[in-house]
């Protein structure tokens, strides 16, 4: 089942001189199991749209539904919707405050009322998915850790929740290389093996590109764009800086490739895949 | 972007260039946080010097010790043990702190919290009006850095309007109009959409090649740092690599082991060579890349 908005529309500080239409009337469907990338400028209403997943805000028009039951109609139905939609905002190791790494992850668990064994596994569980030693680091402080480690703890707090739906904003924000592809690894093994939907919110071409397979792009409070990844970032390519973005490099590089009489197929979007054409296209001109 | 190095092309031209005018010279520089284990220092013993005019990139993985290497060159750190010079003073002697501070300016991370006026050129003119100038170069200077940084039309707008990429130019035009020797940036790229990055990194380019400004720019985005004309490597709170972009991202599998990566085109034109393919070491930019190929075929 989805997660479904219909004609949603949000205005922050409405009736004062400063009111800003986040959102303009947004309707969509999150797929069961689907990787959804959005993308788009600062400002362009990413943020406030993913608030609306799992009802951090209210839509002052339009209404949001998670596997078809509305969202805002009392507590105790948003309390169990909410459980679904995983929200892990950005810089999310912000806002760890335990005194203990397992008491960070285990607030969630713990608050929903679950008793101590399943809470315990939990943590454990979500530790194990996300690469973190429990035996190691467990009991230390999260304020002890890198950067890296701190991010996955967060994330640890949010999959303990067993939710359905994965919302990332910017996860990988400020993180090294590795602490980037890490994180991104497990991420996507979680989406893969367990058909974890995944929503991911970034300004990295090269991530979407690399890992979603359904791209929207926002625009001042709007979906100016839907499709499949290779729709958006290939063949809407020249469209993309009308909205403030830039194509991944790999793209940019195969077109220009393509321009000068390359026959690249227009699936080539990674590095492993535009490696690959080329090395099978030096290869055929080398035996001819 | 665009891709420039000026006149310095090899490792020996930076190393004399350095050597000859340096600015910045960090000597056996050694810090411990307080309450960090005893045996992991942040610093470990740096020794880096930075030559007046250089533009350089400092990357590592987190927790390397990059920012709290730069945090030591406008004296906001000051070594456990070592020394850092700035402009021929020690950081550690109270006396210096204020010349140490106007030589060198600092922009950091967050594009949110570093404004302090609710209009565009009174935040630039804080610093200025704190050095006591006189209201008519204080003008000046305001002009100027708002001119440089290509915020004149916004000079009347307030801070927190503006774009991520804008505010973090009004950061760098509040550090310019103090006229500081040396610019640095502490990830100051990190948190902007690729148009604001764009527009920071024009910037830098433009301070760097106009105005000779030298630069110190801490960043995880390598194609960032590929810009820059030197490219310092920290890894567990020492220098590990310092070189030339170019030469600093052909090594692939180090850089790997450094938990880095390295600029896309690098990583294709490694990945291809190890397919077979005949490129020359080197290739930084997407425009060499596809040059290269081009001649292959």
């Amino acid at each position: 089942m989805p997660i479904e908005l219909i004609d949603v529309s949000y205005t922050y500080m409405p009736r004062t001189p400063f009111r800003r239409e986040a959102l303009r009337g947004i309707s969509l469907t999150v797929g069961d199991g689907e990787f959804l990338a959005v993308i788009g400028r600062t400002g362009s209403g990413k943020s406030s749209l993913i608030q609306h997943f799992n009802g951090l805000l209210r839509p002052q028009r339009g209404r949001v539904t998670v596997d078809g039951v509305a969202l805002h109609q009392n507590r105790a139905i948003d309390k169990l919707l909410r459980r679904k939609v995983g929200v892990v905002f950005q810089y999310p190791e912000h806002q760890l405050f335990a005194e203990t790494v397992y008491e960070d992850i285990a607030f969630g668990p713990i608050n929903h009322g679950l008793p101590a064994g399943e809470v315990e596994q939990r943590v454990r569980d979500a530790m194990r998915v996300v690469g973190l030693d429990f035996g190691e680091v467990a009991r230390r402080s999260p304020f002890s850790l890198s950067g890296g480690q701190m991010r996955r703890v967060a994330l640890a707090g949010v999959l303990a929740m067993r939710p359905q739906y994965l919302v990332l904003d910017e996860p990988s924000a400020g993180l090294d290389p590795a602490g980037r592809r890490e994180i991104l690894g497990k991420i996507y093994r979680l989406h893969r093996r367990h058909r974890l939907t995944v929503v991911l919110v970034t300004h990295n071409m090269e991530e979407v590109a690399a890992l979603a397979e359904r791209v929207m792009v926002m625009k001042d409070g709007r979906v100016v764009s839907d499709g499949s990844t290779r729709q958006v970032l290939v063949e809407q390519a020249d469209r993309l800086p009308e909205w403030g973005l830039r194509p991944p490099g790999v793209v940019r590089i195969a077109a220009e490739l393509r321009r000068r009489g390359w026959p690249l197929p227009t699936e080539v979007m990674t590095t492993g895949s535009l490696a690959r054409a080329v090395v099978s296209i030096c290869g055929r001109t080398d035996a001819e | 972007m665009t891709n420039f190095r000026l006149d310095i092309k090899t490792r020996q031209q930076l190393a004399a260039a350095t050597v000859r005018d340096a600015v910045i010279v960090a000597e056996g520089l050694v810090y411990e946080h307080d309450g960090a284990a005893a045996g992991h220092p942040a610093l470990d013993g740096v020794d880096l010097a930075i030559g007046r005019g250089q533009w350089v990139a400092l990357v590592g993985r987190n927790g390397s010790g990059k920012s709290t290497l730069v945090k030591h060159f406008n004296a906001l750190l000051l070594p456990t043990a070592g020394r850092c010079w700035v402009d021929g003073l020690s950081t550690d002697g109270p006396e210096n702190l204020w010349t140490i501070r106007c030589t060198v300016g600092m922009v950091f991370q967050n594009p949110d919290n570093q404004s302090v006026a609710a209009v565009v050129e009174e935040d630039v003119a804080f610093g200025p009006e704190n050095l006591g100038l006189a209201p008519d170069e204080i003008r000046r200077r305001v002009d100027e850095a708002l001119t440089v940084t290509g915020l004149g039309e916004y000079r009347h707008h307030a801070p927190h309007l503006l774009s991520g990429g804008q505010k973090q130019r009004l950061a760098i035009a509040g550090v310019l109009a103090m006229r500081p020797q040396v610019l640095v940036l502490d990830e100051a790229t990190s948190m902007l959409d690729p148009q604001g990055r764009e527009e920071v990194m024009g910037l830098l380019a433009r301070l760097h090649r106009q105005e000779r400004m030298t630069i110190v720019m801490v960043t995880h985005f390598m194609a960032e740092a590929a810009l820059a004309q030197r490219v310092v490597v920290m890894d567990g709170g020492r220098v590990a690599v310092d070189d030339c972009p170019d030469r600093v991202f052909a090594d692939v599998l180090r850089m790997r082991e450094l938990g880095l990566a390295v600029p896309l085109p690098a990583e294709l034109a490694f990945r291809l060579r190890q397919q077979g393919l005949t490129l020359p070491a080197g290739v930084l930019t997407e425009k060499e890349l596809v040059g290269e190929l081009c001649r292959l075929s």
